[in-house]
This record gives C-alpha cells, sequence and structure tokens, in this order.
C-alpha cells in the first residue's frame, strides 16, 4: 500500500518538474513583453465561424452568474436563447470576455479595468465610471446614442425628467447609459400587530405612540422572553432594516444626504439642528432601556435576532424588510409572528418625509476601443422594447426558446437592462392579489411578485415575505398615499464625489459614526452634538458644502 | 583564475540547484514588484505602470496629514506588537506541554484539535464571540459572575477591546505555530535526555536546559519573521469586531486604507501604505539579523 | 525504561492533560456549534437558537451544497491542485533550501541568495503587476496559475534551512567520504532526515491550496474552472443592507440562510481534517538519533 502512494508521489513529482520547466520555457518567450496590451491572447474561446456569414455585429462583455438562473438543456452563458434571439432580430452578437459569480463580479472587473483589459460593454458603478472617464478608457456615446436610440427608448428614459440620465453626463458628454430605475422607495415603521392587540394598544400615528409602544413592549414583555427591548437597531446606522433612517426622517432629520435649506442653498443633512433632535429622542429611549445596550457590536443579522427571537417587536426599514422578518416570522410551516407596516409617524404635525437616493446604482460604459457602440445601443432599445411591450415572438428574451414561465428566470440573461423610472406596484399588486386578478398586472415584475403573493394564499407560507411586500395589506398598498402627498426628500446632489470629499470623507464618517454612537449610548450628553458640527465645518464640511453649491448653481 | 576555477568546480551544483527557485521568484515576485512605483504615481491603466503620472510623495503625505494618524498608528502597534509576543510563548508552551504527554494517541487529538480554529475564518468567529462575550448573555461574563465580577463589555469598552483582539487571534492561531514547534522538538537528540535523567536532572532542569535551547533557533527565526508584522493589526479581525464605540482603540492602518478605499479607487494610496509596512518591516528584520550575526555569531536564516 | 514517578511528576501530568483538553475543547466547540447550525432547521439557526446540538434536525443544507453538478467538478480541481500544488512545491523547497542551509565557507554567495528570496516576503508591488504578469504568461484560466505562482513559499524554505542546519555534521562528512555529491546526499540523507519539518511544511502546503479562494476567483475566466472553495464562496452571498433595492428581496431571503453557510465551511474544512492525522505520524521524537546509530 506505501509503496503504491509513494509511486504515485513521484509520478506526480515528475509531472511538476516537466510543467515547471516548460513553464520556464514560455516565460522567458514572453518575458519581453510585460505591457498590458494584448487582447489577441483573451481567452474567450468562441470564435464560431458561423457568425462570419451574417453581418452581425459583434460586441463583448462580462457576466455575473446568478444562482437564480437554470439553463435549459444544452445551453450556457455562452451560448443560449437570449444571445440567440439578439443576434437575429438585431444582429447583434454578445461574446462573454469572462464570467464571473455574482458575489465576486466586482472584484474580477476592478481588476480588469486596472489592467486595462476591459470588454466593449459593461456595467461599472459611480465611482467606477467616474475613475473610467479620468482615465479616459470610456466613450463619448451622446452622438451614437442620438443616432442609434430610437424614440421610444428616448422617452422611456427620461420619464423622471432626465435626472438619471443627467446622472450620467459630464461635461455635457453622455458617458455612460443609466441602468434608470425606480428611486422612489420609502421607509416603513414595522410593529407587530398581534402584540399591539394583546396590550390594547393603538396603531401607531406620532412619533409619540412610537415611545409609547416601545416603552410597553419592554415593560410589558409580551413575548415573554424576560430580556425585552423597545425598538431594534444596530451597528450601522442607516442601513436598510433595524436602521435608523426612517427614524430620523420622522423628525424631519435626514442621514447623510443634501437637502434644499428653502433658500436655494444645499446643505448636509447630518449636521442640522433636526438630526439633534433625533439624537436626543434615541438617547432617551436608551437610558429607558428600550435599546439593546449591545446593539453597538451587532450587525443586522445579529440585531435582527431580538425579532426572531420575540424580544423585540418594532423596527424601522425599507418595503422588502419582510424579506428579513420572515426567518422569525415563519416557523415549522406557521405564520407565528403577525407584523403590520406602517408609514412614518412623524414627530409634529407636519408629516414625515422618506428620503431617497437618485434611484441609478448602475452603469453601461463603452470602450474607446469598441468597434461597434452603435450595438450597444440597438441592445438597449431592443431590451426596453420586449420588457415594456411583450409579443408572443419576444418573449423569448424572457422565458428562452419555448417561451414559457418555468422559474428559470431567463431574464437575468440580458446583457443590458434599463427599468421603469416609476413604478405602479403600489397601484396594482394590493388590487391584484386581493381580487386574484391577474388581468391588472403589467410589468414583468409585478408578475414574478403577484405569482409569489399567490404561492402564499394558497398555503406556501414560505412566501409570506412577499404577501407582506406586495398583499393587500402589504407595504406597498401604503404608496398611493404616499405618493399623492409627495412624501419623499431627494438627494438634492448627484454629481461626482468632490475634490475635498475624496480626501476628507473617511474622517467626517468616522466622526459622525462615533459621536452619534456615544450620544445615543449616553456616553456623551446631547451637546457633544454641537461639537461634532462645529468640528464637522472645520475639517472640511464647509468646503465640501461650497463645492456641492458650486456645482448645484451649475446644474439648477 | 585557478582559485576560481575550484571554487566554480567546488560550489557549482549549488548554484544549479537554486535555478529552479530563483526562476520562480524572479517571474512571480520580483517582476509584479515593479509595481511598487504606483506609490509615486496617479496610476491610470491605459497609460501603464511607467506612464502614468508622478506625484512624488502625494500619498505619503496624504496618510500622514490625516488628522488621527497618530493614534491609528499607536493602535496598530500596540495590538501588533501584544500579538507578537503572545504568538510566540502560547505555542511554545503548548508544544513543549504536548511533549510531556506519555500517550501517543492523546498527543495526537490534541494537537488536532487545537489546529481547528485556523480553518474558520474572522466573518464566522466574529458571530460567535459577539455571543461568547456579550455581558448579559454570554457565557464568559456568567463565569466571571460566579466570582463577582460584574459583567464586562469586552467588545464595546476601549479599554478592553485590544485585549480581546489579542487573546482571540492567538487563540485561533496557536495550533499553526504548535506545529512549528513540535516539528522542532522531534529534532532533539533524545540521547541528551537520557543523560540528563542518569544526572538526576527532573523533567523541569531538562526542559530548561535541553528543551528550550535546542528549540531555540527556530524560537528566534519566528521571532524575527514575526517581528516584520509590526504595522500588521490583523485586518480581518478588527474589521469584523471593531465598531464606532471602540473606535479610538481599535481603528488601525489596514482598516483606515479600507474605509478610504470605499470612497474611491486608490490603488496609489494602497500601494504607498503597503510600501511603508514592508520598509518597517525590512529595517526590522535586517537589525534583527545583523545584531545576532554580530553579537551572537548566529545566522538566523 | 519503566520506572516509578514521583508524585510530583504525576501531579504534573495529571494537570498537564486536563489544563490540554480544555484548551482543546475551547478550540472544538466552535466548530461543533458550526456542525450543529449546519444540521439545524433554517429558523432555529437565524434566531440563534442553536448552541452545540442540532435543533429541528435536517440534512437539507448539504443537500444544497452537494445538489450541484459543479460541485463534483470543482472538487476534482482543488484535489488536481492540490496535488500538483503539493508536488511541485515541496520539490522546489527541498532543493532551493539544501544550498541555502550551507554555512559561508562551503557557499560563499549563500547569504546574497538567502536575502534575495527573503526580500520577497517583504516587498510585494500589488495584485495589479502580478495579475499582468500572469496574464502576459497565458496562465489566465489554467490550472498553473494556481500551482505556479506560490509554488516557492520562502518561510517553508527558511523553516526546512534551518531543519537541516540542525542535522549532524558528520552525516554530511560520511556521505562526503563514500564520494556522493550534493544531488545524492540530499536525496539520501537531508530529505528523510528532515521528515518532521518536510510534513508541517507539506501540511501547511497543502491547508494553503486547499484553503485559498481568492485567486481561483481572480485568475479564472469561467466558474467551470473554478477550486471547490472558490465554488463554495459563491454560495455565501455577502449583501451590504446599505444597498439594497426592493428587487433583491429574493437574494435577503436567501442570504440569512446560516445553515448553508455553516454546511459549507465543514464541507471545507472536512478533507483537510481527514488528512492531517495521518501526517503526524511523521511527527516522532528521534529519527535523527536513530538513523546515526546504524
Amino acid at each position: 500500500m506505501r509503496r503504491k502512494v509513494k509511486g504515485v508521489m513521484a509520478v506526480a513529482l515528475i509531472a511538476g518538474l516537466v510543467a515547471a520547466t516548460a513553464c520556464s520555457k514560455t516565460d522567458n518567450n514572453a518575458k519581453p513583453s510585460a505591457s498590458p496590451s494584448s487582447p489577441a491572447a483573451s481567452s474567450s474561446a468562441s470564435a464560431s465561424p458561423a457568425s462570419e456569414t451574417n453581418q452581425a455585429l459583434e460586441v463583448s462583455t462580462v457576466r455575473a452568474s446568478d444562482p437564480y438562473l437554470k439553463f435549459d438543456p444544452g445551453e450556457s452563458f455562452d451560448k443560449n436563447a437570449v444571445y440567440d434571439a439578439y443576434e437575429k432580430d438585431v444582429g447583434v452578437k454578445i461574446t462573454n470576455k469572462w464570467i464571473a459569480d455574482a458575489s465576486q463580479f466586482q472584484e474580477k472587473l476592478k481588476m480588469a479595468i486596472a489592467s486595462n483589459d476591459i470588454p466593449d460593454f459593461f456595467p461599472v458603478d459611480a465611482s467606477q465610471l467616474q475613475q473610467l472617464i479620468e482615465a479616459d478608457m470610456i466613450m463619448d456615446l451622446t452622438n451614437v446614442y442620438d443616432k442609434n436610440a430610437n424614440d421610444y427608448t428616448k422617452q422611456f428614459m427620461t420619464k423622471d425628467g432626465g435626472l438619471q440620465m443627467k446622472t450620467a453626463t459630464f461635461d455635457g458628454k453622455l458617458m455612460a447609459i443609466p441602468q434608470t430605475g425606480n428611486p422612489y422607495g420609502s421607509q416603513f415603521l414595522w410593529v407587530r400587530k398581534d402584540w399591539l392587540k394583546k396590550l390594547n394598544l393603538p396603531e401607531p400615528k406620532t412619533m409619540q405612540d412610537v415611545m409609547t409602544i416601545a416603552e410597553a413592549f419592554k415593560t410589558k414583555d409580551p413575548g415573554g422572553t424576560g430580556k425585552s427591548y423597545g425598538i431594534a437597531i444596530n451597528k450601522n446606522l442607516y442601513d436598510g432594516v433595524t436602521g435608523l433612517t426612517g427614524f430620523m426622517n420622522g423628525y424631519h432629520a435626514y442621514a447623510d444626504i443634501w437637502i434644499d435649506d428653502g433658500a436655494g442653498k444645499l446643505v448636509y443633512g447630518d449636521v442640522q439642528p433636526q438630526m439633534k433632535n433625533a439624537l436626543q429622542a434615541l438617547q432617551d429611549m436608551f437610558k429607558k432601556g428600550l435599546i439593546d445596550p449591545e446593539f453597538a457590536v451587532k450587525d443586522t443579522g445579529k440585531a435582527s435576532e431580538l425579532l426572531y427571537g420575540d424580544k423585540v417587536g418594532l423596527v424601522y426599514g425599507a418595503e422588502w424588510s419582510p424579506a428579513q422578518l420572515v426567518n422569525g416570522a415563519v416557523k415549522d410551516g406557521k405564520v407565528v409572528q403577525d407584523w403590520g407596516v406602517y408609514p412614518l409617524p412623524s414627530v409634529d404635525g407636519e408629516p414625515a418625509k422618506s428620503q431617497i437616493g437618485i434611484g441609478v446604482g448602475t452603469y453601461y460604459v463603452v470602450s474607446k476601443e469598441a468597434k461597434h457602440p452603435e450595438a450597444v445601443i440597438r441592445l438597449l432599445n431592443q431590451y426596453i422594447e420586449s420588457d415594456n411591450n411583450q409579443t408572443e415572438e419576444n418573449k423569448v428574451y424572457e422565458f428562452g426558446k419555448d417561451r414559457v414561465e418555468k422559474s428559470s428566470n431567463y431574464w437575468l440573461l440580458n446583457p443590458l437592462t434599463a427599468y421603469n423610472q416609476t413604478n405602479t406596484n403600489g397601484d396594482v399588486l394590493p388590487n391584484a392579489i386581493a381580487n386574484k386578478d391577474e388581468s391588472l398586472l403589467k410589468t414583468k415584475d409585478q408578475k414574478t411578485r403577484y405569482g409569489r403573493a399567490m404561492k402564499y394564499v394558497n398555503g406556501d407560507v414560505s412566501m409570506w415575505w412577499e404577501y407582506m411586500i406586495s398583499g393587500p395589506n402589504g407595504a406597498v398598498s401604503l404608496y398611493p398615499n404616499i405618493k399623492k402627498n409627495n412624501l419623499f426628500e431627494q438627494n438634492k446632489f448627484y454629481g461626482a464625489p468632490t475634490p475635498t470629499m475624496v480626501e476628507k470623507n473617511a474622517i467626517l464618517l468616522k466622526k459622525r459614526d462615533e459621536v452619534f454612537i456615544k450620544i445615543i449610548m449616553n456616553q456623551a450628553p446631547i451637546d457633544e452634538f454641537d461639537k461634532f458640527v462645529a468640528d464637522w465645518k472645520k475639517l472640511g464640511g464647509d468646503q465640501i458644502t461650497q463645492e456641492v453649491n458650486d456645482w448645484y448653481a451649475k446644474v439648477k | 583564475m585557478n582559485a576560481l576555477g575550484r571554487w566554480w568546480r567546488r560550489e557549482w551544483p549549488l548554484h544549479a540547484m537554486l535555478i529552479p527557485g530563483l526562476a520562480a521568484i524572479i517571474v512571480f515576485s520580483y517582476i509584479p514588484m515593479a509595481g511598487v512605483v504606483m506609490a509615486f504615481e496617479k496610476f491610470i491603466p491605459t497609460k501603464g505602470l511607467f506612464g502614468s503620472p508622478y506625484v512624488g510623495m502625494k500619498n505619503f503625505k496624504f496618510l500622514i496629514d490625516y488628522p488621527d494618524i497618530g493614534r491609528i498608528f499607536f493602535n496598530t502597534i500596540y495590538i501588533a506588537v501584544m500579538k507578537i509576543a503572545a504568538g510566540l510563548l502560547v505555542p511554545i508552551t503548548v508544544a513543549i506541554l504536548l511533549n510531556e504527554l506519555g500517550r501517543q494517541w492523546m498527543k495526537r487529538t490534541f494537537q488536532t484539535l487545537v489546529y481547528l480554529p485556523h480553518f474558520l475564518s474572522w466573518v464566522l468567529l466574529s458571530g460567535i464571540l459577539i455571543d461568547v462575550l456579550s455581558p448579559s448573555t454570554g457565557i464568559v461574563n456568567q463565569m466571571l459572575g460566579l466570582f463577582g465580577v460584574k459583567p464586562i463589555f469586552f467588545l464595546g469598552d476601549n479599554r478592553w477591546f485590544p485585549y480581546v483582539m489579542v487573546v482571540s487571534d492567538v487563540w485561533k492561531e496557536f495550533g499553526f505555530g504548535t506545529i512549528v514547534y513540535l516539528a522542532a522538538l522531534t529534532g532533539i537528540n533524545p540521547s541528551l535526555y537520557e543523560a540528563a535523567e542518569i544526572d538526576g536532572a527532573g523533567r523541569w532542569k531538562q526542559t530548561l536546559y535541553i528543551t528550550l535551547p535546542g528549540m531555540m533557533p527556530i524560537i528566534v527565526l519566528m521571532l524575527t519573521l514575526n517581528i516584520g508584522n509590526v504595522l500588521n493589526a490583523g485586518f480581518d479581525q478588527i474589521f469584523n469586531l471593531y465598531n464606532p464605540q471602540v473606535y479610538q482603540s481599535a481603528d488601525i492602518i489596514d482598516t483606515f486604507v479600507y474605509r478610504m478605499g470605499v470612497e474611491q479607487t486608490q490603488f496609489g494610496f494602497a500601494t504607498a501604505v503597503g510600501l511603508l509596512k514592508s520598509i518597517v518591516s525590512f529595517i526590522l528584520i535586517s537589525a534583527s539579523y545583523f545584531l545576532a550575526y554580530r553579537f551572537a555569531n548566529y545566522r538566523i536564516f | 525504561m519503566r520506572y516509578r514517578l514521583s508524585f510530583g511528576r504525576r501531579l504534573f501530568a495529571g494537570g498537564n492533560v486536563l489544563f490540554l483538553a480544555a484548551v482543546s475543547l475551547a478550540c472544538l466547540m466552535p466548530l461543533v456549534h458550526i456542525l450543529a447550525i449546519s444540521f439545524s432547521s433554517g429558523a432555529a439557526a437565524s434566531a440563534g437558537q442553536v448552541v452545540l446540538w442540532p435543533v429541528n434536525f435536517t440534512t437539507a443544507a448539504y443537500q444544497n451544497v452537494f445538489g450541484k453538478p459543479e460541485y463534483l467538478r470543482a472538487f476534482w480541481i482543488s484535489i488536481q491542485r492540490v496535488v500538483l500544488g503539493t508536488a511541485v512545491s515541496m520539490l522546489l523547497t527541498i532543493v532551493t533550501a539544501y544550498p541555502l542551509a550551507k554555512d559561508q565557507r562551503q557557499f560563499r554567495l549563500r547569504t546574497i541568495y538567502v536575502w534575495i528570496f527573503v526580500l520577497t516576503i517583504l516587498f510585494n508591488g500589488g495584485l495589479i503587476p502580478w495579475y499582468l504578469t500572469l496574464k502576459t504568461l497565458g496562465m489566465i484560466d489554467t490550472i498553473w496559475a494556481l500551482v505556479l505562482p506560490g509554488a516557492l513559499q520562502v518561510f517553508n524554505v527558511i523553516l526546512l534551512l534551518n531543519f537541516y542546519r540542525n542535522l549532524p555534521k558528520e552525516l554530511e562528512e560520511s556521505a562526503r567520504i563514500d564520494g556522493a555529491g550534493h544531488f545524492s546526499t540530499l536525496w539520501r540523507i537531508y530529505a528523510p532526515l528532515s521528515l518532521p519539518a518536510l510534513a508541517t511544511t507539506g501540511l501547511f502546503t497543502m491547508v494553503g491550496h486547499w484553503n485559498s479562494w481568492f485567486d481561483g476567483m481572480l485568475l479564472m475566466n469561467h466558474p467551470d474552472n473554478y477550486p471547490l472553495q472558490t465554488f463554495l464562496q459563491t454560495i455565501i452571498i455577502n449583501l451590504d443592507f446599505r444597498f439594497i433595492k426592493a428587487e433583491n428581496a429574493e437574494l435577503i431571503v436567501k442570504l440569512s440562510d446560516r445553515t448553508s453557510k455553516a454546511a459549507q465551511i465543514f464541507v471545507a474544512a472536512f478533507p483537510v481534517l481527514i488528512v492531517y492525522p495521518f501526517l503526524q505520524r511523521f511527527f516522532i521524537k528521534g529519527i535523527v538519533m536513530g538513523s546515526v546509530k546504524e
């Protein structure tokens, strides 16, 4: 036995030796050219001769694979019905330079950019866009877009008045195609309805109600754990669930965004007096024992354990919060926690506005070296067409070659996407679900959500979360009213980070987090906030405000 | 000429043996090392390593000018030095104690078990540590409570945080060091122990006069190599465990660089910090090497 | 050789066993905890109810991890990587450490060579030039990109050369007298005698190859070429809770699935835990002496 192992080892050793020498040979050949410009060596093994016959424009991209995407037999990322459809319908042949798992896509992309080895078009975030412009690696798309985008596309991309397109425009040049989207996502208050009933408490309408409920949840301990608190928060104060954004908005304080001061100037939300009020309220809650004294070491997942374990029944979060809450709400095939969703309560007579961003996180850029930039716009036209005006023919872009829904998520294969800048989910979904009326559904997103909510209605409790988001009493059912009263405060600054931001933001954010957490935990008096504001201004805040306002004057 | 020829004839096999190793480090270390020029430039991918604009010491100045930089350096060195010291003492002690075990199976079992935490990532361990160290429910505070100690908020208290980092890091990694020292123990000539036994030396004396001196070369080697880490306080660990409450005692160079990088892709800045660390470790390691050679006539490596 | 142990000695031995057992237990606990989570239901795990024993026992997490066809392919690539990587690495280390273990009289340039190697631990040019070099060599997307760049671990060379130096000088001298050259001295005397050190460095190399996932992600252009750890990383989805959009709700449901993470860690660590005890038989006292006596 042992001899056999030795034999195997010896073979392996020899193999290794041969390989090592073989490699040092290649090294000798290749050594002098340390220059990064060797596109010929790109390893995409898909130079199919078939495409030569029809004059399809070839464009390369990079893709993030997705665990939800299930290929039909014989298909793959390199060869599939969606890519084929683009080639047939608009004459664009898409090739993949590389494919990485979604979780690792960013890391891989960073390396590709840094080594100047980019494909013809690819998705980036705002800071990468900035970097690519500075490095002069991407193309000015102004003319290409103008000439090739059809009227429907142009209209679709500017439904919001052109704000999102503007974020991709630098010095009057369109440098990227924004992946348009809906910015109107509100924060909500989530409360255990079963506990409210048990303790005979009213539904929360004002900040005072929130305090009353939190105190009752703490002192009367409806979960019976003996370790209850009033509200669940975590160490990252602005997370989408177990964060404090919604709480602060209730005090008309807006965290980390730029707002109009009413006199045409932009000011930074974190240093406004309203923020002091919000922090004061949190400190009072902490003193009363309504906040877990260990919150400052816990992240969202850890803080959520309090919710799952019946220790806390009140939390702020975005409309998707049920996707997190479901872990505690559904146990052994039963819904054991009854959550209710409420619009943000306000501290005074003025209704609370939820803070929102611009709504674009992703931009599609085109390499300066790309031979067929117009092909990218063709893809955009076709995607918008197929997504918004579905026909039997173009269902292939959503479902693959057999054109029927089988939850294989084929739509993920579209290399370039753009979504509606407003959505009607709030008007449509609660109604459709309550009446089981499929005919009301308009968009793909609505169909998917409807399908999941129906599963819940038909007894699959694991889909509880979708019902809580989209159902008749779900989060989105509150949108029509929120929109009617325009209860949003949108970030007014959407330019590239200013020079002082780049230099000073790290220290300013660190100071803020340190001071805010200390105030909340009652380790520093509330007046520390005034000192923070003074420090903030001195350490670069004033300069940043100046730069932001210079920018504002230009775009106004 | 003749002397040279003789020298060559005697030494050429030794040179030849180094060729594959040298080839490997030239290709995979020395050629990429050209990247350090990024520390002095604003790296632009299209212009490449040698075409990007030169910015002089700007990246270093940026680091030095940061208002909290003194605190950050202090934290880094404070935590790192304690880790180096504890990371040396604990594995040596455990290796000696393991070696004292009479039964082979025990030795093997314990040796395997202490290596286990090495396989767990800090992302995961941080969750476990938060539970274990919780002032209200954590087992550590419950045990301390038995002795009448009031609950301690280990991860939220600036006085405790650095020590928690040291202890938990040693706990995770000492199995690795233990393996190295155990290998060194096997190299000690057993006849030395037999002779000492005959002379009537007890176990303690044997450990002091045979075992420890026998391990000394490896100990000195490990210490020297670890000294180079004086500016590496452990990014993964601290990043996963720190919070604004303990920034004062927990913010280290690497977490600072990370937070800078969130805002922007700063290749030049990151490289500059890396280069600074390399220079410091180079100075410390070569100093200890030459001191050992000069005063003890001993070559560490 | 057996004689009565003194009382103090026995007391020490007992205390020692107890102490080491306690330390080992402290090291074992987290792993047991993770194992328990991996066999628990998702609800129990995310509510933090699982301590050291599974709650609502299920093997769903393992079915999730093993249930993918990619798993086997990734496993095979990892095996290749470990075998090939360890073989190449050990060979290089053994050969490189030998000349460097000589003293200045035998090998005049040794100190310069040693520093040439040591400098590579201290300085590096960062990821970008390293990546560019591998790309220029055409290694991207091949197994060699995982095997060759880390083939020479200078730390292991230094460890081994220190071990070589502590071998009795007479051994080498007697080999010389028998007319053996450097190569045969190395293979016939040094290598066999340094088994404990080789086992140590071999273990570190294997574990290193088995555990690393970052290079697989960076250097492979297609998930089909991922080694196991890179593939397993893809099962864990990490989300930044500040930037989640309503469309990602489904991801969050998946994210909070702690049981799969736990299973993933276990599946990843298991093979090393199996191999390690086999290597331990090399850590036996007194090999050196035995061979000198012969």
